[in-house]
């Protein structure tokens, strides 16, 4: 079975946590005194800005250089991304984001049938992870999202699609009948829907969930892992020994349980987020070692981990060699999974 | 602790020594912050989370508090002076704002809008204090159906704009509703309108829009000598400090009623300054007993009613975030971040155990919103001198900082041609005697509107949402009727009685086509357009054919046709010379780059003004431009900017 984004990212951690290093004396004197930007494809503030903003003066400390952090939303992200993949190599952009997002475009390529153009993960060169994590379901204390006489109502962001890991595969694992209402602006506008009572639960990244499940009013219903969350073992999880899928499953035809299951194990494998920093690809090899080289060193500072977790960020770096690693597997992963994802898109569209 | 307890102690952590400096110095950082190009205040307070780490909680709050405090009303005054809208939220203050600077009363408008300010902002922190125990069921009550009749609420204030045609006033609505249509669909995120072009997936800029229709329209119509403030004597006619704060207090009750709107608006999540401010504004007008036909052209009153509406939100708007931890703004979610690095838990323990602290916080707020205020008016006599100003010496200097850090809003070129048509567009409405303001509350209303009704419409279909038990949802729609009512007893009023002079019916035409065309690509895109944009667009075809039918019906006024200073489309030569320089430096931005093309405009410029000095001094200035230009693209901006068609050394 494929493990999980999260369990191999566990495994990689420790693995990697001695390959961080001082830089090199080639590698300080090619960024020494040059221009870096960390693009944050997002308004300040949020999860990607915090991570850029407490990243950039250990980035700073590390290499000699200046760096600067700009917050760039236009044409939902796709500036930042363009932006970086325009960059000259005497002024560095350097690219915070969704690395799940990037690699679920491998299938879909440069697609200008609806006018937006997707960027592929090839085209970037990974520099190292700053946070990990998987998704989980949010609802309002004692919710029953088993009550078979319901439709299970989801307040979501985008279309359906959207949400298509998030909710769609976990909901068909555990024979939920779902109802998404798209549209609602953010994960604030989300929650505040469940507390409302329009809709019975929504997901977000687990980090965000903790942030808006604090005050008590809502409660995490779920994590979209295949495993409990180091930390947060009382929240139950999608799949695997000891799951809700599982257990939900249990009894049933093994064809049909096979199947349910697959859905689950789709969802905990190549959903979920990881934030990382990426370069575009066309910059020189050694420009792109040595920016490797000063991420190892920036994310492994023990103050950027004091500074965002203080901020509730979560910090568990993986250096610039284990990311590429990582996403040659995930990539792998995605295909293994292509086929019921693909399905799965055009059923809902 | 007592409610009483946890008031005075959040007073006291405001008042007492060195805390007061705290939000003295957040209050002045944020109103310096506001005025700079590109540094928005919520990169300011994210900046500043990081610098307060290891503060104690009490000193945060003030700082946060003075910095949502202090940026707010600092985008009126550009507005007032300049017609440059600071943020959207200001853009219901330029309305009757700046003509009262070109009245040659920009001090008594600063001065009743430091005052409006400060005023709504006394009454929405009262309103947060006696709402804070009973405020939680209060927000549930808001969902996406009383948010979309609140936005329709506010359209329904575009029937308020006096002495216009219902008909043209119809035409410009649907123009404002298609043109915020343009991006994507909300529901779907599918493209929409956006021409292939990822740039114009967020749809068009509000702040660009803007700038081009107030700001960039206004400097199309320059003439020479001509200052913003036409009364030479600026002393003169009323225009003083204490009559800018006495008017406020004339019209306390129009104050209050914005106020509380505003307090109102604020706590719904995710309604905002605009919304707050053009519902103000649409009621002042409705409950206005003399004189409606001044507003938009520099009625005090419709001054007062916007400031006070958006400083009171102010206080509003923090109590989702304290009650829930939701935040409903950019500013909500920095706050919201404030609470949890320094430990403290929105909800139920922010209005609860932690009630001083909340209480530091709103004392700040109102601290801050005071002190702005206070600067505000202490600094009008300065800043009102600047409309003394010959308009020759600012208008360009103003249009070229204004092009260029626009830029800088999303990092795309796009915005800057976003500003440039909006400029011509606003020119022509404004020249050809069209309102505009109907244009700018549907277009800032529109998107709202839109995801509010595709949500409750969502809702409706599933058995999630009944009108019947929405009681707040129920009050909207009352005063929505009553504003409804208000223009079935105005439509009797005779508007548009002249005949059009030949060229009028020009404009209404280009808008009928371009209408045509945006139906006709709704109509077989296989995007799927949802049912509302179709409407959108067909609906804005039909309003403009009909308005060109009835032009044609009520004839031709000869009289008015163009002469020897006019061209044949009715334009004053003297307006075509800016409009080649806006449209030249459209053309150079991508021959030769931004840089080049800022420097051609400032050539052509002055050229098309007789400008002193001669070329030389001209081409001097060109340089002198272009260099400024590459300084501030190359150090300050993040913009994805093409490479030019002509190689420029530096690209």
């Amino acid at each position: 079975m494929t493990k999980s984004i999260s369990a191999l990212l566990s495994c990689t951690f420790l693995l990697a946590t001695p390959a961080f290093a001082d830089m090199s004396e080639a590698c300080l004197a090619d960024l020494s005194g040059e221009r870096v930007t960390f693009v944050v494809p997002n308004a300040p503030g949020g999860g990607y800005d915090t991570y850029a903003r407490a990243l950039a003066p250990e980035f700073e400390a590390a290499t000699g250089s200046t760096v600067r952090v700009v917050n760039n939303s236009g044409g939902g992200g796709l500036v930042a991304r363009s932006l970086v993949l325009n960059s000259s190599s005497d002024d560095v952009f350097l690219l915070i984001e969704n690395y799940l997002d990037l690699i679920i475009n491998i299938d879909t390529g440069v697609d200008s049938s609806d006018g937006v153009p997707h960027f592929q993960m090839e085209r970037f060169r990974p520099l190292g992870l700053v946070n990990f994590g998987p998704d989980a379901w949010l609802g309002v204390p004692g919710t029953d999202i088993f009550d078979p006489s319901i439709t299970t109502m989801v307040s979501s962001q985008g279309g359906i699609d959207g949400s298509l890991l998030a909710f769609v595969a976990p909901a068909i694992a555990l024979g939920i009948e779902p109802e998404v209402i798209a549209g609602y602006d953010g994960t604030s506008e989300m929650a505040s829907a469940v507390l409302r009572g329009e809709t019975d639960l929504t997901t977000m990244s687990l980090t965000s969930a903790l942030k808006k499940a604090s005050g008590g009013d809502l409660q995490i219903l779920m994590t979209i892992s295949d495993g409990p969350v180091a930390g947060h073992e009382d929240i139950p999880y999608l799949a695997g020994e000891g799951s809700v899928s599982w257990a939900r499953t249990e009894g049933l035809d093994p064809a049909e349980r096979d199947r349910l299951r697959g859905f689950a194990v789709m969802a905990a494998t190549i959903g979920g987020e990881v934030r990382g920093f990426l370069a575009g690809a066309h910059l020189s090899e050694a420009r792109l070692g040595c920016l490797s080289e000063a991420m190892d060193v920036a994310i492994a500072s023990p103050v950027f981990a004091e500074t965002a977790m203080a901020q509730g960020r979560p910090v568990n770096g993986v250096s610039a060699a284990d990311t590429v690693a990582l996403v040659e597997r995930a990539t792998a992963a995605f295909l293994t999974y292509g086929d019921e994802y693909n399905s799965l898109l055009e059923a809902v569209q | 602790m007592g409610y009483f307890e946890a008031l005075a102690q959040g007073l006291g952590n405001v008042l007492s020594f060195p805390n007061i400096m705290i939000p003295i110095a957040g209050t002045l950082i944020a109103m310096a912050t506001s005025f700079l190009p590109g540094v928005g205040i919520t990169g300011l307070a994210a900046l500043l989370m990081l610098a307060t780490i290891n503060w104690e909680p009490e000193s945060v709050l003030l700082l946060f508090g003075a910095l949502t405090g202090g940026a707010t009303f600092m985008g009126s005054i550009t507005a007032i002076l300049f017609n440059i809208p600071g943020n959207s939220s200001s853009a219901a203050t330029l309305l009757d704002g700046h003509p009262l600077s070109k009245q040659g009363k920009a001090k008594m408008a600063i001065a009743a809008s430091a005052t409006a300010s400060a005023m709504g902002s006394v009454v929405g922190v009262f309103v947060l204090m006696a709402a804070m125990p009973i405020v939680r069921p209060f927000i549930l009550e808001f969902g996406p159906l009383e948010r979309l009749l609140l936005g329709i609420w506010g359209l329904t204030t575009i029937v308020a704009v006096p002495n216009t045609s219902a008909l043209k006033v119809l035409a410009v609505s649907f123009a404002g509703l298609l043109a915020a249509a343009i991006g994507h669909d909300p529901t779907t995120a599918m493209p929409r309108w956006s021409f292939g072009s990822y740039e114009l997936f967020d749809g068009l800029d509000t702040i660009a829009m803007l700038l081009g229709f107030f700001t960039i329209s206004e400097i199309i119509g320059w003439r020479k000598d001509f200052r913003i403030s036409e009364v030479a004597d600026m002393s003169a006619g009323g225009d003083g400090l204490r009559s800018g704060i006495w008017a406020v207090f004339r019209h306390y009750r129009l104050m209050i009623r914005s106020s509380l709107i505003g307090t109102v608006v604020g706590i719904i999540p995710g309604v905002g300054g605009t919304v707050a401010g053009f519902v103000a504004y649409g009621q002042a007008i409705q409950s206005a007993k003399t004189g409606r036909e001044n507003f938009g052209k520099g009625d005090i009153r419709g001054l007062i009613a916007p400031e006070s509406a958006i400083d009171a939100k102010d206080g509003g708007s923090l109590l989702p975030a304290l009650a829930f931890g939701l935040p409903g703004s950019e500013a909500g979610i920095i706050l919201v971040t404030v609470f949890m690095v320094h430990g403290l838990v929105p909800g139920t323990p922010m209005l609860t155990v932690n009630l001083d602290l909340t209480f530091t916080l709103v004392m700040a707020l109102l601290l801050s919103n005071l002190l702005t205020s206070l600067v505000g008016v202490t600094i009008a006599p300065a800043l009102a001198r600047l409309t003394r100003l010959r308009i020759d010496r600012i208008a360009l200097p103003v249009l070229i900082a204004s092009l260029v850090t626009v830029v800088q809003l999303n990092g795309l070129l796009i915005d800057l041609y976003v500003a440039v048509a909006f400029g011509v567009f606003g020119y022509l409405l404004k020249h050809f005697e069209w309102p505009r303001v109907p244009f700018v509350i549907a277009f800032v209303l529109a998107g709202f509107i839109e995801s509010n009704a595709a949500l409750a419409t969502q809702l409706f279909a599933v058995d999630k949402l009944s009108l019947f038990e929405r009681p707040a949802a129920m009050v909207i729609l009352a005063l929505i009727a009553a504003s409804l009512l208000w223009m079935l007893r105005q439509s009797g009023q005779p508007k548009d009685p002249h005949p059009a002079p030949p060229y009028a019916i020009l404009l209404p035409s280009v808008l009928a086509v371009t209408s045509l065309v945006f139906s006709v690509m709704a109509l077989t895109s296989s995007n799927g357009y949802s049912t509302y944009a179709i409407g959108l667009a067909v609906g804005a075809t039909v309003a403009f054919v009909a308005v060109v039918i009835r032009e044609w019906h009520v004839g031709v006024d000869h009289d008015r046709a163009a002469g020897d200073d006019v061209t044949g489309a009715g334009i004053p030569r003297s307006h075509l010379g800016p409009m080649i320089a806006l449209a030249g430096f459209a053309a150079a931005i991508p021959l030769f780059g931004l840089e080049i093309a800022a420097g051609v405009l400032v050539a052509l410029w002055r050229l098309g003004n007789t400008a002193k000095g001669g070329p030389l001094v001209t081409a001097l200035y060109a340089l002198l431009t272009a260099l400024t230009t590459f300084y501030y693209v190359e150090r300050f901006t993040t913009a994805l900017l093409p490479t030019p068609i002509v190689p420029m050394p530096w690209y």
